[in-house]
């Protein structure tokens, strides 16, 4: 006699007359078996679902371990050039964590600053608009910090709020400038802005963006979101975008200007 | 630019090959100094466009160049004959290769050999870089002394920029090399360091 008979008669004699019937051959057997899994199966049943059922509160209690934010620069990145209007996303060439973990410095080369028209007009170039996984940007009065995010139907949501700043370049780190539509933009100097630059990091003939991210689980703003910049050149004459490709040393042929009959 | 010349019954052309050497230097101590190369296939000495083009007569030739409505390419050997022994540190010591070339016909009247004073002349015949060059000697075993030949071969400017790459990458080489403050400038330092490189952002501290 096994241990297993002591475990069946120790249940015959708790349940008396029920264990009878359970273990008997007849209908009403059948019956109270089929009622018995049934009533085993809903206990089971509740049983794990309360485990899932974490109240909200115990959840909240557990730490936030943040992400594991990977940034994408690569020594292989081209800078492009624009003339005319163009959608770009930007080449990552620095990124700092700062902040006790809470906020992410990025710095995005957008573009390269081109040079005069024929006449010898500077071109200029300017952010049109920002997009944050395709939604527009709309910023707070002071041109910097991202207020909401605007998607293609007008819908709107106002999560990145505070938490995201744009301080954008044109040309180099010590010209900043605004985006269109905001008369109040970033003014100061990029090597002023971005945790340990200097004077030496001059950006030179770039367009460029910092981009600050505080981080935030609940908002879900936990790096950076995929990034569009609207830009707009000034250089649009077919002839003078043809001149600057021609003569520009830096981005282009680098023929020299009498060597090309301008007019 | 073409030039008329149906009023003359004859004429005459030479070539005028204009070099700029910018690292040029007679010896391996010697300093570089800028240098323009100016020699024509005349037997003297002629001036064109305020310039003096030395003439060395049959010891210079000019490769066939080809003549086309439409920009193309193509190479062009120029071939310096009878350079002497001591000239040949000259060019060995001097940095021929890439330097610009300019090849210019002008027109004479064959009867005078007078430059026809026309608009259009001289001509521009070739523009280009001194892609390679080559010295050949030939030794007198007789008198014991050599002479030397140079030949260059030059890419005209449209192989040039066909083959030309330009831009800049997001790394510190390519960005320092058209930055003004060139090695102080630290703006790509960071770049190689971040490849691949993650941050922990909002762990706890």
């Amino acid at each position: 006699m096994s241990f297993l008979d002591d475990i069946v008669d120790s249940a015959s004699g708790l349940l008396g007359g029920a264990w009878d019937m359970l273990t008997g051959s007849g209908v009403a057997g059948g019956v109270a078996r089929a009622a018995a899994l049934g009533y085993m199966l809903k206990e089971v049943t509740a049983s794990t679902s309360k485990e899932s059922q974490t109240p909200d509160t115990v959840r909240s209690q557990e730490p936030d371990y943040g992400v594991r934010e990977q940034v994408d620069p690569d020594t292989n990145n081209s800078i492009p050039v624009v003339y005319g209007e163009a959608y770009l996303g930007g080449k990552v060439v620095d990124a700092v964590l700062t902040n006790n973990n809470q906020t992410m410095w990025y710095c995005l080369a957008i573009c390269e600053q081109t040079g005069p028209t024929i006449s010898g007009t500077p071109s200029v170039l300017s952010f049109e608009k920002i997009y944050w996984n395709q939604s527009e940007i709309v910023f707070q009065s002071d041109g910097v910090t991202a207020a909401s995010l605007r998607d293609e139907e007008g819908n709107s949501s106002s999560d990145i709020n505070g938490l995201v700043k744009f301080y954008c370049y044109s040309g180099s780190s010590a010209t900043p400038a605004a985006i269109r539509g905001y008369a109040q933009g970033n003014t100061a100097s990029a090597y002023n802005v971005f945790p340990n630059w200097t004077v030496n990091h001059s950006m030179e003939n770039l367009i460029f963006v910092l981009v600050r991210v505080d981080y935030s689980k609940e908002k879900n703003i936990t790096g950076l979101g995929n990034l569009e910049f609207k830009i707009k050149n000034t250089l649009t004459q077919p002839g003078d975008v043809l001149n600057d490709y021609m003569t520009n040393s830096r981005y282009g042929a680098g023929i020299t200007a009498e060597e090309i009959k301008a007019s | 630019m073409t030039i008329n010349l149906t009023s003359y019954k004859s004429i005459q052309s030479n070539l005028f090959v204009r070099i700029q050497v910018d690292y040029y230097r007679t010896s391996a101590s010697d300093s570089y100094t800028e240098e323009v190369l100016k020699f024509s296939d005349m037997l003297t000495p002629f001036t064109i466009n305020d310039e003096v083009y030395t003439g060395l007569g049959r010891l210079m030739s000019v490769s066939s160049s080809s003549s086309e409505i439409r920009v193309s390419g193509g190479q062009v050997t120029i071939t310096l004959s009878g350079i002497p022994n001591s000239s040949i540190y000259e060019i060995l010591h001097s940095k021929i290769k890439g330097c610009p070339v300019r090849i210019y016909r002008a027109i004479f009247d064959a009867s005078t050999g007078a430059f026809l004073n026309i608009s259009g002349n001289p001509l521009g015949r070739y523009r280009g870089f001194v892609n390679n060059y080559s010295l050949n000697e030939d030794y007198d075993n007789a008198t014991g002394t050599s002479s030397n030949t140079l030949v260059l071969v030059c890419s005209s400017s449209v192989d040039v920029l066909q083959n030309k790459l330009s831009g800049r990458k997001t790394n510190p080489d390519s960005f320092k090399k058209t930055a003004t403050l060139a090695q102080a400038d630290a703006s790509m330092d960071r770049v190689p360091n971040l490849e691949n490189a993650t941050f922990n952002f909002g762990a706890p501290s």
